[in-house]
């Protein structure tokens, strides 16, 4: 029921204020609040996590089912969407935004708990849809860079689709009975060079959400064009629903698939993590260096799952979740920027650490955050991701982790130019500092941060709840492990 | 007490998180009160172990679990024995005297609640780094360090030059922990677990050749980075862009000595490898020789001390190699006293000579601060180890003394005494220069207050007197030092009898030797034909220069190249330009226009995807 309940809230919220516009912006935030407080009995372990609706047709689609990382994923989603309408609360378009907001987040959570192939199906398109009409509908109002992203999520889900009919029929044949929930689709038991052609198919599908090297084409044109708390929700939450859809379906359903692409994976990634480390190190524009190095990030949970390592793997869910808060951290930096009429440039920048003094030290809080600082979100994902993939294929997981010097230069560089020396004379007489609304968003994912950097066994422990569930799937063939 | 040994880390931490918060309602004098009595309260729990429990045998306090994954066990928990009690006794009393000293000096800076949040946070992570139970959180230290270095060498973040001398000394030192990390995870991948008191057993038991050297190497780089060791060393020598007292405690009594305190104890580890001590002790042996000679020909006064740091570094490391950790741990207790001394007191003198760095400016200062002079002095002496009253005698001597005894010594020897003579030479000079002479005219007036002047006598006091706990073997005196980390470290080889007094009597004369060649660079100097004129022992053997032009240009071309061939033209040109085209025209064949494109792809493609999904999901029905 509440698992429903998550996903129709946003959306009866979304329709509510297409219709009627009293009171809106306080029913936006409202319904935001209180999807944070839904997720609460889920992970407090209500067992009403079943929802499936006896329609025909519809029922089939409608299986809803709460699990550990669902559970833990669409609290990020709920967290986030606060953060984001925090954001542009001043912004002039803010109803229609918190509309297409409302609807990815339901379609979100939707992903995420969909028991059915064809419903995380529907959902993952919808996702696609309200983000490319969140970029087309806000910023800088750039149909290239919305065109471009819907073409590559719609073209990519085309394979995602294709590569899993062959498994629903193959278990029809079998078993007689054709369904696309997911204990029907697992262990289908189809060879292994098959598996293979089919992860490869999912994993285009998947892939360009996350977005894994060379699929990142979108990330680039949607970070910088888009309205900075649409960025924010694009790079945080989004992406969660590609490794949710790795994570959940495609190494699952495909176990020895998985494990024949696992090295390429890892190469994949690996490179993917350098590349978009590089790409962010040759830009002076603080967006583009937050979008490719959230590419590179993203790369690393690639990598985390590709290992097929319990290290790896959790390690890989919990920097998914961390780069969440980190994304809402970096994007809200720019949104501060640009709502004081700066540029996001640091060419344009310079020496604003003496206008803006707790900005500053914000700002450089996430920009450590980003690199990997030990304490902080990011470093247990990584640490454990390299460090499991490291058991698996040293000298690739090593590349990956020489990406954390490129980071460090990419951040303090970025930090250097635009907040240190002199201050730059262009730069207008009086910047504000930060309000109380944006000390509240930075308080919160500062603490947030925090506590995923050093409380992080309280998330793993739920991980560890789920990594049995598929390391049986996967025939003992889980890397490493003793 | 085990259950307590929490708070030694906690205090300054507490004291970093009030001024975080609340600091903007405490004012800057506030924030430097409590800021240096968090250090000061850290010291005390110190001093109560000392005289309370001890560690033998060590002290646990587990405190919770990071993570938890497989067979990867990570807990934060503190570990305490005599290597660390010796090191936390350092971090936190010597970073009490300069806190305190900050109060003054500092005042009415801008940016003090800034400096004060890092410097407390900088102690509590030196401490967590020197009681680290695994090398997980070790990790975690050597990070938060490295962190609190880079925003304090910047602290005057206004101009530039500082801001990339803080950049430039975390990417130098991030590259080390890197290859730190990359060493924990070879460790871990062999003996799973990160457990220092559990890997080292384990090690023994069962080494393995290959994968331990390229561990050990890997670990290494890290310390030897953060220790700025050669060819790492060349973030050390700008870092001098901070505050005195930032140098004083960072760059001098302990972050680089994490470096040497990590050698120390990971020593089981590199001592399985063949050949690999040996290497350590050359290493700084060289390292020892190469910084003393740049150091003779610095003009700034505090780039003189920074590469007196390096080469003292270069000691202890050579102590570590040679198999006398117990003597290197010494020389960094000795080290710590003498080089905070002379760090801050140059912090004075710099600001008596209203922000001039250059020693050819200056002379004759003992005239109107004879208490700066004196205390100068004892730093000084220690500094070139005057043979019995200076702590150095007992612990650089030490060491020079028995890298003679060990097989294959010569090298160390033969370096380390020569560097022993630049010591001497460069510290000399440097006395020399800012304290005889004639009266400089830019000297100002500056009343030092007790505030400044109280961690400056004890420190002197420490010096000069530090050494008496450890005299030569045979001397008589007390010989509590070695004795007592024995169980931990081993006894270190000593020469004994005529040949220890001989190498002793050399040692001295070196010393005295050095003295010699410091009067003389000094009177050179002044007569404008000093060795500061020689560009390649100024300019640090062209080290620096040819890593900066060599080193980041290609990774930033790589970046370009990237940006421009692959990116550009691969990704965003050629697969994006090429789908939009081929869908552009079946969608104009569909649409017969240009007018709402996006939306019309949207609609065709979702509804043509609905109309496939309603085929197969009827089908077997």
């Amino acid at each position: 029921m509440i698992v429903s309940l998550l996903v129709l809230l946003p959306w009866g919220i979304a329709l509510w204020l297409s219709l009627a516009q009293r009171s809106a912006a306080a029913l936006s935030v409202a319904g935001a609040l209180a999807e944070v407080l839904l997720c609460i009995p889920l992970l407090a372990g209500d067992p009403s996590g079943l929802a499936a609706v006896h329609i025909p047709l519809l029922g089939a689609l409608w299986q809803l089912q709460s699990s550990p990382l669902a559970d833990l994923f669409a609290l990020t989603v709920a967290l986030l969407l606060p953060v984001a309408l925090a954001v542009q609360w001043h912004h002039g378009e803010y109803l229609h935004q918190a509309r297409i907001l409302a609807v990815l987040q339901g379609a979100l959570m939707g992903t995420f708990f969909a028991n059915n192939f064809l419903g995380f199906y529907i959902f993952y398109e919808i996702v696609a849809l309200a983000a490319a009409w969140l970029i087309l509908r806000s910023g800088q109002k750039d149909r290239r860079a919305a065109l471009t992203f819907l073409l590559y999520t719609i073209t990519a889900s085309l394979f995602l689709l294709l590569a899993v009919l062959p498994i629903y029929l193959a278990r029809g044949n079998s078993t007689g009975i054709y369904d696309f929930s997911w204990m029907r689709l697992s262990g289908s038991g189809l060879s292994g060079q098959i598996q293979l052609l089919l992860f490869l198919g999912m994993l285009a599908g998947l892939g360009v959400k996350l977005p894994l090297f060379p699929l990142h084409g979108w990330a680039r044109g949607a970070y910088v064009q888009s309205a900075p708390a649409a960025a924010l929700l694009l790079s945080g939450a989004t992406v969660l629903a590609g490794v949710y859809g790795l994570v959940h379906w495609a190494v699952p359903l495909l176990p020895q698939g998985a494990l024949l692409f696992s090295p390429a994976g890892i190469i994949l990634a690996s490179i993917g993590t350098l590349y978009g480390a590089f790409l962010a190190l040759s830009t002076s524009e603080l967006r583009e260096t937050v979008a490719y190095s959230s590419v590179s990030h993203m790369n690393l949970v690639a990598l985390g799952i590709f290992a097929l390592q319990e290290q790896a793997w959790s390690g890989a869910l919990i920097l998914s979740i961390a780069h969440a808060v980190l994304a809402g951290g970096l994007f809200t930096v720019i949104a501060i920027l640009e709502a004081r009429g700066l540029s996001s440039n640091w060419d344009a920048l310079g020496g604003l650490f003496r206008r803006m003094p707790r900005f500053g030290a914000w700002t450089l809080l996430f920009f450590l955050m980003a690199l990997g600082l030990p304490g902080l979100g990011n470093f247990p994902g990584e640490f454990l991701t390299l460090l499991g993939s490291f058991q698996v294929l040293p000298v690739w997981a090593g590349i990956a982790t020489l990406g954390m010097i490129v980071n460090l230069v990419v951040f303090l560089r970025a930090y250097e130019r635009s907040m240190l020396g002199q201050l730059n004379p262009r730069l207008p007489g009086h910047i504000a500092d930060l309000s109380q609304r944006e000390l509240w968003i930075f308080l919160l994912l500062g603490a947030a941060s925090l506590y995923v950097g050093l409380g992080s066994q309280t998330l793993l422990a739920d991980f560890q709840q789920l990594l049995p569930v598929h390391s049986h799937l996967l025939l003992g063939g889980m890397h490493g492990g003793h | 007490m085990a259950d307590w040994l929490f708070l030694i880390p906690g205090f300054p931490l507490l004291g970093a998180l009030i001024n975080a918060l609340f600091g903007e309602q405490l004012g800057p004098r506030w924030c430097g009160r409590l800021a240096a009595s968090m250090p000061f309260l850290s010291s005390l729990v110190v001093l109560a172990i000392w005289l309370g429990p001890g560690t033998q045998p060590a002290l646990l306090d587990r405190l919770w679990t990071w993570m938890t994954v497989g067979n990867l066990h990570v807990d934060i928990t503190l570990r305490l024995d005599d290597v660390s009690l010796v090191m936390v006794s350092i971090a936190s009393f010597v970073g009490f005297l300069i806190h305190l000293f900050s109060q003054q000096y500092l005042h009415g800076d801008y940016g003090e609640r800034r400096y004060y949040f890092y410097l407390n946070l900088f102690v509590s992570g030196m401490l967590v780094l020197t009681m680290a139970n695994n090398l997980l959180l070790l990790y975690l230290g050597w990070e938060t360090v490295g962190l609190c270095s880079y925003a304090l060498i910047s602290h005057w973040y206004r101009e530039s030059e500082n801001a990339w001398a803080g950049r430039k000394a975390f990417v130098v030192t991030r590259i080390g922990d890197t290859t730190l990390l990359l060493g924990i995870f070879l460790l871990f991948a062999q003996y799973h677990t990160l457990t220092i008191s559990k890997l080292l057993p384990l090690v023994q038991a069962h080494p393995a050749p290959a994968l331990l050297l390229a561990a050990s190497i890997l670990i290494l780089i890290g310390a030897y980075a953060k220790s700025a060791q050669f060819p790492f060393h060349i973030w050390l020598p700008d870092s001098m862009a901070g505050p005195s007292t930032v140098s004083a405690l960072i760059h001098a009594a302990t972050m680089v000595t994490a470096g040497v305190y990590l050698c120390i104890r990971l020593l089981g580890l590199f001592a399985v490898v063949p050949g690999m001590l040996e290497a350590i002790a050359v290493l700084g042996a060289f390292t020892a020789f190469f910084a003393a000679s740049c150091g003779l020909a610095q003009v700034d006064v505090k780039r003189v001390l920074a590469y007196s740091t390096i080469s003292q570094l270069g000691y202890m490391f050579m102590g570590v190699g040679i198999g006398a950790p117990s003597l290197g741990l010494f020389h960094l207790l000795v080290h710590a006293c003498f080089k905070a001394l002379l760090f801050m007191a140059s912090g004075a003198i710099i600001l008596i000579y209203a922000e001039d760095h250059d020693i050819r400016h200056m002379g004759g200062l003992k005239y109107r601060q004879p208490f700066l002079r004196w205390t100068f002095l004892a730093g000084i002496f220690a500094l070139a180890a005057v043979p019995l009253i200076s702590a150095a005698f007992y612990s650089k001597d030490a060491i020079i003394n028995a890298s003679y005894l060990v097989a294959g010594g010569g090298v160390p020897y033969a370096l380390g005494l020569s560097g022993a003579v630049l010591t001497a030479g460069y510290a000399f000079r440097l006395y020399f220069l800012v304290f005889e002479g004639k009266p400089s005219e830019l000297e100002e007036p500056y009343q030092m207050g007790w505030g400044m002047k109280i961690p400056l006598a004890i420190l002197a006091a420490g010096s000069i007197g530090i050494g008496w706990l450890q005299f030569p073997p045979g001397w008589p005196g007390p010989h509590l030092w070695v004795h007592w980390l024995a169980p931990e470290l081993g006894l270190p080889p000593r020469p004994l009898g005529l040949e220890g007094m001989l190498l002793t009597i050399i040692g001295a004369l070196a010393t005295f030797l050095g003295i010699g060649l410091g009067y003389w660079a000094a009177r050179r100097e002044r007569a404008g034909r000093g060795l500061s004129r020689w560009r390649f022992l100024a300019s640090g053997w062209w080290i620096d220069g040819a890593i900066l032009r060599l080193v980041p240009a290609p990774f930033y071309a790589f970046g370009r190249l990237l940006r421009g061939g692959v990116e550009n033209l691969g990704v965003q040109g050629l697969a994006q330009g090429g789908m939009r085209d081929g869908l552009r025209l079946s969608a104009y064949a569909l649409a017969r226009g240009e007018n709402g494109l996006a939306s019309r792809y949207a609609v065709s493609m979702i509804a043509g995807l609905l109309l496939l999904l309603l085929l197969i999901w009827t089908w077997p029905l």
